[in-house]
């Protein structure tokens, strides 16, 4: 109803009555009372109130937080809202969840109510719900308030205290010290002592590189006794690229990086990996930390076409995506996905935990639903996709204006030349030259007037051929444009050619030098645009190609499936052409055809192709299939017993219901669908002009039941019909088609009742059969009653079979032409004798170009001149015959076919696409709200009086997700100061094991309080003092006296603070998964440092860790064994776990095993002691000399061994000096030391 | 069974004295106490996976998944319905042909099977079940379960793990969680597959909880089927025990060295399991051991059942050694129908062909497994669990198959202290939805964990912000099934 028009008194007066009734709240009526005592109250106290009421409260049993022994719980409803609508039962989820309408809420959970009590219900609530119940013992909704939300801790401004004083001020290094010691000293526990130089170089080499130093590095730091010496190290290390693959890594489990899409198949994304390289070349440059925020969110908005900025938002698109998606899931998925990028984003930014805000208004934190409906709209035009990208596209940008910049002057002078001197020139030539001019070929090479691919750079040679300059890729669609004044096209014929600078010379471009010509699709569409006729795509028929690879034949070309279609191996290295006609009518506008054809290729298209058409008015198909027809006539002949037969090659074969298929040999063959009844239609053609009788030759074979001829059980079959057409071949032909008069002449054999005459009485059922003659060949004859057939030009044949009792296997047609001697006197051609109007257009038959007949239609078209409109098109054809022409016109074709080509990488990232979102109520997108704008939390605008999300803090009308980022990054009025919070708790994890707030991903009210407020916001507000650095912020950190702390544990420090909150102590860590991996690897002395790149999918590939490949549903086990995480969420911790199959792992696995032995190799030099060696595999995998206890016992340990191996087997005892060694390396890389650093 | 005690045969002097001066004394306690032991300064328990104290005195110890991958149609394996007999052809009333993943016809579909009442209980089974239809007496058949999703990999996903979302843990993982593991030489949770089902390791995952109560997979296509368990050829029992005296040696040393680091000391102790699973694991799964008439009835000598049958009593031993949760994963059937390995039971084109391939493979082991529970007294305290993701749809895909369906399909339950012989909650007259006392896979997850002990609404972990349960926001157990 609408407010605004009504007038204000006829609303009043169409109320009174029906609130007059409600006015007052206990005047219900008493029949009311006893429908809701009777029917309702005794309902909800039985099957409702043991989860929603004050009862169930109490007991914890409260569901939903709806309150139903009240009325006012009732009106208030729970989390989801209201209950019921008044007067409206439709509208009313109570109603809802009673008629288990929706399978979220179906209530009474585990047995629906009789259909009578809902229909109460519904009544009840029609009435309006009278409710005679009193209390109020409904808490109201929880409102959020803002800005008491803003009070919680890490929604403030960050603090700007000085670092406290201190008594111990000798101990302080950095800032940072004073505010760990000044509680330290509160607390009577005190620091520990500084950790050992050895120790010291491991702990940074690890912390920051997640590698263990050489024994080299390791001496040369011990033995530096400059003032500086740790320092250096720590830009050493800082400087180095191993640096952004560790550190890289600790961010890609904040972002759930994966490479693939989880569920159902788990689809791999090739181009993922992009923003996983750069992360690392982010972390290694040390590009400002709320620039590395902003430009995942928003990089591809802030620079469009960008590699970077592409690259950056796979940090959008990292999560996991259902492959299968239905028509009824679609729109979930849409929300799963926002949903994904929103949880990410908060988890890892901000340290907050959105994911739960998507159904109800957050529990604990002050964050409306709404405020996460409008971060989810300002992401609503952001999808999951591969993208192309030109990876140095300002280069390119650069290079391209100046090509352009010189293709001015080309242009002008192209121009200048058709304007002044083409006319005349062109009137020259047309009554010098032209008339002497022919054209023979029956091939025309098409000069195209554009070349366009998905992927691939396609350049315009000057012969008309089209060459692929840049950018193949696997997949590929070339659309190639012609126009041509000529009608009555039949046939298309493409030419791919080989060449040196192709892949085995090509044609093709995959590595081998194939292709796969996977669709073509042709369309005509009028040049002439007062022909309102519609662009069409051809029906095509494929015709003959040079070579067809196995599987991978021409009529996979036309099956509409782009993965099958035409290759050519093992043909490849030379030049390979294919031919299609048009089934059906001739194409070609009266005033002009443009041709657009679309070559799709599945496995690399090819390099250098050209396009050429067939202009007479001939089923060129039918032609080809003649002619072969007429070279195997002779031989074909001496197979025929009865009479000079001539076999027919039959081109088409259809069958109702049957499969049928043409053998080479050009008989039919039926491949499978047989049916009791079936009709096949055969087509062939004849060049003979006086056929006086058909011969069906019907063949038994091993394929079919009983070895056939026929298909049913027995082998038998009944030909019930047969109808023959004949008709001119020569479409310019007026003849009509004649549907010939047969008489049935004679058979091999005859069943019983199923002669050969039953077959031309009109009905089917009756018919020829051969029982009990199965399992041999058989034959019959029909004779033309009347004259004999064929027309000049050629003769269509089509056969139609009608079979009753099951069908033939296989078929060969013959016919027969009366020997000359026989029709002597009548005109009596030799057979031998072409009809010379039959010419053949043959694959290897020469190619002309285009141009000159062409110019014929323009000048037939306009008598004789050039119309004004044909002009520019004239001008082109022009340009084959005038050299002058040809050099003004190719010097802008050349021109552009230099032009610069981006090498395009493939990129999955976001692309536009989405739609609107909408807030939904409980989260449901059955149930959408108001539709939601762009807009952030407000509990982090810095604003008293902000309570609708605003679009932008710098209020421009910048691109949603540019805003984003923005507010993301604002110290001052957007979320900035608790992004710096949480990267500064983050950097001191990874660097102390546990963060100043524990819980890394939650700053929000259920999340951890900071150990040390103080410190974590001096950290915070230093990062964005730093330029937001987090290279300077790691050196701080590093620097400071309480990292440099060793690992002791005094009683008192330990009675005081058995969790070390005030850290007294600098605890060994274990190293993460990849630093276990590449540790081993570098101490095995086989560390690949080669960077970037696809992912490697081998445990085994010496290469960082951080390049294996991430597949969510097929983790390396290596990997999840030490702790690498299930990258669905984000993750601010990943836990360290200890297990026995990780101790299996590292004493058994062929990996650590091999690992052991390429140590032992590196260590055991010519004529070296085996203490030596020992000392100094230690130092390689502990990174420090063994004490002398320790020498002992590995020196012990390895003769022991020695000896046992040597007993074993006394031949194996020359090895096993080596084999005693490795076993004791292996004991180096299976201890604590080796994965836990100090 | 294992006695922890004599396992080890190692003895390590230096570690002993270790072992003292963490205040813990070698020569007083047995092993597996020994893991529970908190470090004197840690906060966290030294051992995850030691014995937990359930919530409350549980009836069963074990759970045996059967996962009938790709999903048997309950209308032609359990849930009798003449109706579709009778109205072969005609519109199924209320069909919605998107119910499934393809497009179904609407038109009721009839079982293709023979189907009999069997035992006391006088349970309908179709003829696909001549082993299992002996065994009825034992189950607890829930007829109404339904769940959400109605593909594979996100329907197995829910089953396992309780909601949709990939990332959560599986119930293997949460019971686990909630109450370690009773044998330590062997892990609690253990999932057997061929072809890998449709969702992958997504359905089996610890999620977020710590990977130590993940899941150990054996492929039955594999050769070893842990990774790593045997020492190197080259390596002799005595060499390797020398490796780890010195091992625990040094390592002992460096956690003297990080007196309050409990890991270190774990760590320790994880090599020494180690050493002993390398003789439990195989030792379980080595099957040689067993009976030809043991090896008769779960149908090894039959070639279209030897997988699963091993699969099945590998279980059965692997719950004598006080394995927790294990789950099978049935694989493809024998004959080809058109279903796909990787979720055998997914009749599309002909539920006939389809499903009689599919029983051939698991009917008679699955039945074994029963009895040989039952005969051996472990039946009692050990929940066998039957059934695939979802159901399959009363109106025919194409003419002989079925499309997915979610909104109603059996399982069956038995032992673990289930009911026996009982029917629980219906579908439709036509079987298409779930109607009488419908049971969500919170609910069949609330059963079961609290049937181990456990109260579902407690068993949670805080994980980014909010405390997780298997049973999401939803779950009731349902008593009506408890003996």
């Amino acid at each position: 109803m609408s407010r605004t028009t009504v007038p204000q008194c006829l609303i009043f007066c169409l109320f009174i009555p029906v609130c007059a009734s409600f006015a007052a709240d206990n005047v219900i009526p008493a029949e009311h009372i006893a429908f809701f005592e009777q029917k309702i109250r005794p309902i909800l106290s039985e099957h409702c109130y043991q989860c929603h009421s004050a009862e169930a409260k109490q007991n914890k049993k409260l569901k939903g937080g709806l309150y139903l022994d009240t009325r006012a719980g009732v009106l208030t409803g729970g989390d989801t809202g209201s209950a019921i609508e008044s007067g409206k039962p439709d509208k009313s989820l109570l109603m809802t969840a009673l008629r288990w309408q929706d399978p979220d809420i179906e209530m009474p959970p585990k047995k629906k109510l009789p259909e009578n009590v809902i229909a109460d219900f519904a009544k009840w609530i029609e009435m309006g719900a009278p409710d005679p119940r009193a209390g109020t013992a409904v808490p109201s909704k929880r409102v959020i308030d803002l800005k008491q939300g803003r009070e919680h801790w890490s929604f403030k401004p960050l603090l700007k205290g000085a670092p406290p004083e201190v008594k111990n001020s000798a101990w302080v290094r950095t800032p940072i010290d004073r505010f760990i010691l000044s509680r330290q000293e509160n607390a009577g526990v005190s620091a520990s002592a500084p950790v050992s130089k050895e120790k010291l170089i491991r702990r940074a080499y690890f912390d920051l590189t997640g590698m263990p130093p050489t024994p080299e590095e390791v001496d040369a730091f011990v033995n530096d006794s400059a003032a500086d010496a740790y320092s250096k190290v720590i830009d050493k290390l800082l400087a180095s690229a191993r640096y952004g693959e560790h550190w890289g890594r600790h961010w890609l489990d904040v972002v759930r990086y994966a490479e693939s899409g989880g569920y159902e198949f788990d689809g791999y994304r090739p181009g993922a990996y992009h923003y996983r390289d750069w992360v690392i070349r982010a972390m290694n440059a040390d590009i400002p930390y709320d620039e590395f925020i902003r430009s995942q969110v928003a990089g591809d908005k802030i620079k469009p076409g960008d590699y970077d900025g592409a690259c950056a938002t796979g940090f959008l698109v990292a999560g996991p995506y259902p492959g299968q998606i239905t028509a009824k899931t679609k729109e979930r998925i849409r929300y799963d996905q926002l949903d994904d990028m929103l949880s990410t984003m908060g988890g890892s930014m901000l340290g907050l935990t959105l994911g739960c805000v998507r159904c109800h208004d957050h529990k604990f934190d002050p964050i409306p639903q709404r405020d996460y409906y409008a971060l989810a709209a300002s992401l609503a035009n952001t999808e999951h996709g591969e993208v192309k990208i030109d990876k140095q596209n300002e280069e390119s940008q650069k290079k391209m204006s100046e090509h352009e910049k010189l293709a001015g002057p080309l242009r002008d002078a192209l121009k200048l030349f058709e304007t002044q001197e083409f006319p005349t020139r062109f009137e020259k030539w047309k009554a010098q030259s032209l008339p002497g001019l022919s054209s023979a070929a029956q091939w025309q090479a098409l000069d195209p007037v554009s070349a366009e691919a998905r992927s691939a750079a396609l350049a315009i040679a000057p012969d008309g051929s089209v060459l692929n300059t840049a950018n193949k890729a696997m997949e590929d669609v070339y659309t190639i444009k012609v126009i041509t004044n000529q009608k009555g096209v039949t046939a298309f014929r493409i030419d791919v050619f080989a060449g040196k600078e192709f892949p085995k010379n090509g044609p093709g471009l995959s590595d081998n030098g194939n292709f796969v010509l996977g669709d073509l699709k042709i369309i005509a569409k009028p040049v002439d645009t007062k022909i309102k006729t519609k662009p069409a795509a051809l029906k095509l028929r494929a015709v003959k190609a040079t070579f067809e690879q196995k599987d991978y034949l021409i009529n996979a070309v036309l099956d509409n499936s782009p993965k099958s279609g035409w290759g050519i191996s093992p043909e490849m290295g030379k030049d390979h052409s294919v031919v299609f006609a048009i089934d059906g009518a001739t194409a070609g506008f009266e005033g002009g055809t443009e041709f657009e054809f679309q070559l799709t290729f599945d496995h690399f298209g090819v390099g250098r192709m050209r396009l050429s058409m067939y202009a007479e008015e001939r089923n060129i198909e039918l032609a080809v299939a003649a002619a072969a027809a007429a070279k195997e006539r002779e031989k074909k002949q001496a197979d025929a017993k009865d009479g000079p037969w001539q076999a027919l090659a039959v081109v088409s074969a259809e069958a109702r219901t049957a499969k049928l298929a043409v053998n080479k040999d050009g008989t039919v063959l039926n491949t499978g669908n047989k049916s009791m009844q079936d009709v096949y239609t055969l087509k062939a053609s004849a060049n003979q002009k006086a056929i006086t009788a058909f011969r069906f030759d019907v063949l038994s074979g091993k394929d079919f039941p009983q070895n056939g001829p026929g298909l049913s059980d027995n082998g038998n079959f009944v030909l019930g019909d047969l109808k023959i057409t004949a008709k001119p071949l020569d479409a310019k032909s007026k003849a009509a088609p004649i549907a010939l008069k047969l008489k049935a002449l004679k058979a091999s054999f005859e069943q019983n009742g199923y002669t050969i005459s039953n077959v031309l009485d009109g009905n089917p059922k009756s018919g020829w059969g051969v029982a009990p003659e199965m399992g041999k060949d058989h034959f019959v004859i029909f004779a033309i009653d009347g004259a004999p057939a064929g027309f000049e030009g050629g003769t269509e044949l089509e056969l139609q079979l009608t079979f009753d009792h099951f069908g033939v296997g296989h078929i060969r047609i013959s016919i027969q032409e009366p020997a000359a001697s026989a029709i002597a006197g009548k005109d009596s051609k030799p057979e031998a004798a072409e009809p010379a109007s039959i010419v053949i257009p043959d694959l290897v038959d020469a190619v002309d170009s285009q141009h000159l007949r062409e110019i014929r239609e323009v000048l037939k078209r306009g008598a004789g001149k050039v119309a004004d409109a044909d002009g520019p098109q004239t001008f082109r054809w022009f340009t084959h015959f005038d050299e002058t022409a040809a050099r003004t016109f190719n010097a802008v074709r050349d021109h552009e076919r230099r032009k610069p080509r981006p090498e395009l990488i493939s990129i999955y990232t976001t692309k536009g696409g989405g739609q609107d979102v909408y807030l939904l109520r409980r989260g449901e997108v059955d149930n959408k709200d108001a539709k939601s704008t762009p807009g952030f939390l407000q509990v982090l605008l810095n604003s008293e009086s902000a309570t609708e999300p605003v679009a932008a803090p710098d209020k421009s009308k910048t691109d949603p997700r540019i805003a984003l980022g923005n507010w993301l990054t604002h110290v001052e009025t957007g979320a900035g100061h608790l992004l710096a919070r949480v990267m500064a708790n983050r950097m001191w994890k990874y660097h102390f094991g546990k963060g100043i707030v524990t819980t890394p991903n939650d700053f929000g009210q259920q999340g951890e309080r900071p150990t040390h407020p103080e410190l974590l916001d001096y950290l915070a507000t230093e990062l964005i003092k730093g330029g937001w650095k987090l290279k300077t912020l790691h050196k701080q950190i590093m620097l400071s006296a309480v990292y440099l702390q060793g690992s002791d544990a005094s009683e008192t420090n330990r009675a005081k603070d058995p969790e070390n909150k005030l850290w007294w102590q600098r605890p060994a860590q274990r190293i993460n998964a990849e630093a276990i991996r590449d540790t081993l690897l570098s101490v095995g002395g086989k560390l690949d440092e080669t960077m970037y790149g696809p992912a490697i999918d081998k445990l085994e590939t010496p290469r960082r860790s951080v390049y294996l490949r991430v597949r969510r549903s097929e983790l390396i086990p290596f990997m999840t064994l030490f702790d690498a995480p299930e990258p669905t969420q984000s993750i601010g911790d990943r836990g360290t776990t200890t297990l026995p199959t990780q101790a299996l792992t590292l004493m058994n696995s062929p990996f650590a095993r091999k690992m052991a032995e390429q140590l032992r190799m590196r260590v055991m030099t010519p004529g070296i002691k085996p203490a030596e060696a020992l000392s100094k595999a230690h130092q390689i995998a502990l990174a420090r000399k063994p004490t002398d206890g320790e020498a002992a016992k590995l020196t012990a340990f390895f003769e022991k061994q020695k000896e046992w191996i040597a007993k074993q087997d006394p031949k194996a005892a020359a090895g096993a000096e080596g084999v005693a060694l490795t076993q004791t390396c292996l004991i180096l890389l299976c201890t604590n030391e080796f994965v836990y650093v100090d | 069974m294992f006695s922890n005690e004599n396992q080890s045969g190692l003895i390590l002097p230096p570690r002993r004295a270790f072992l003292k001066s963490m205040g813990l004394g070698f020569g007083s306690m047995a092993l597996a106490t020994m893991l529970n032991e908190k470090a004197t300064a840690g906060p966290e328990p030294v051992n995850p996976l030691a014995p937990k104290a359930p919530h409350f005195k549980p009836k069963a110890k074990a759970v045996i998944w059967l996962f009938m991958t790709g999903a048997p149609s309950h209308l032609d394996t359990w849930d009798y319905k003449p109706e579709l007999q009778t109205r072969h052809g005609q519109a199924l009333p209320g069909s919605d042909p998107n119910t499934g993943f393809f497009k179904t016809s609407g038109k009721i579909m009839k079982s293709p099977f023979k189907w009999k009442q069997h035992g006391q209980s006088g349970s309908w089974v179709s003829s696909l079940f001549p082993h299992m239809s002996q065994q009825v007496d034992k189950m607890t058949f829930i007829h109404s379960m339904h769940l959400r999703e109605n593909n594979h990999a996100p329907a197995s996903i829910e089953l396992m793990c309780g909601s949709n979302v990939p990332g959560r843990p599986a119930a293997g993982a949460w019971v686990t969680y909630g109450l370690g593991t009773e044998n330590q030489n062997l892990p609690a949770y253990v999932v057997m597959h061929g072809d890998r089902p449709r969702g992958d390791n997504q359905i089996w995952s610890a999620g977020f909880l710590p990977k130590t109560f993940q899941a150990l997979t054996l492929d039955s296509r594999r050769k070893e089927a842990i990774d790593d368990i045997h020492r190197a050829k080259e390596e002799s029992d005595a060499q390797q025990r020398a490796t780890l005296e010195l091992l625990g040696d040094l390592n002992g040393a460096h956690a003297q060295a990080h007196p309050n680091q409990a890991d270190l000391g774990a760590r320790i102790r994880s090599f020494e399991l180690a050493y002993r699973m390398q003789t439990a694991a195989p030792e379980a799964l080595d099957i040689s051991t067993e009976t030809a008439a043991t090896r008769t009835l779960y149908g090894l000598d039959n070639k279209a059942c030897e997988t699963f049958g091993r699969q099945c009593l590998i279980a059965r031993r692997l719950v004598e050694r006080g394995v927790r949760f294990i789950q099978i994963f049935a694989g493809k059937g024998v004959a080809g129908d058109g279903s796909v390995n990787d979720v055998p039971w997914d009749g599309h084109d002909n539920i006939e062909k389809n499903h009689i391939s599919c029983a051939a493979a698991t009917d008679q082991p699955a039945a074994a497994l029963l009895a040989d529970l039952e005969s051996r007294g472990l039946l009692d305290s050990t929940m066998v669990v039957w059934g695939g993701e979802f159901g399959r749809t009363s109106d025919s895909q194409g003419s002989l198959g079925r499309d997915h369906n979610p909104h109603g399909f059996t399982i069956l339950m038995a032992g673990g202290g289930m009911k026996r012989g009982f029917h629980y909650g219906s579908t439709d007259e036509f079987g298409y939805k779930a109607m009488e006392n419908k049971v969500h896979i919170n609910d069949l997850h609330a059963t079961i964990l609290h049937q181990l002990g456990l109260d579902h609404e407690k068993l949670t972990y805080r994980y980014s912000g909010r405390d997780f349960r298997l049973t999401d926001v939803g779950g009731h157990v349902i008593k009506d099934i408890l003996a």
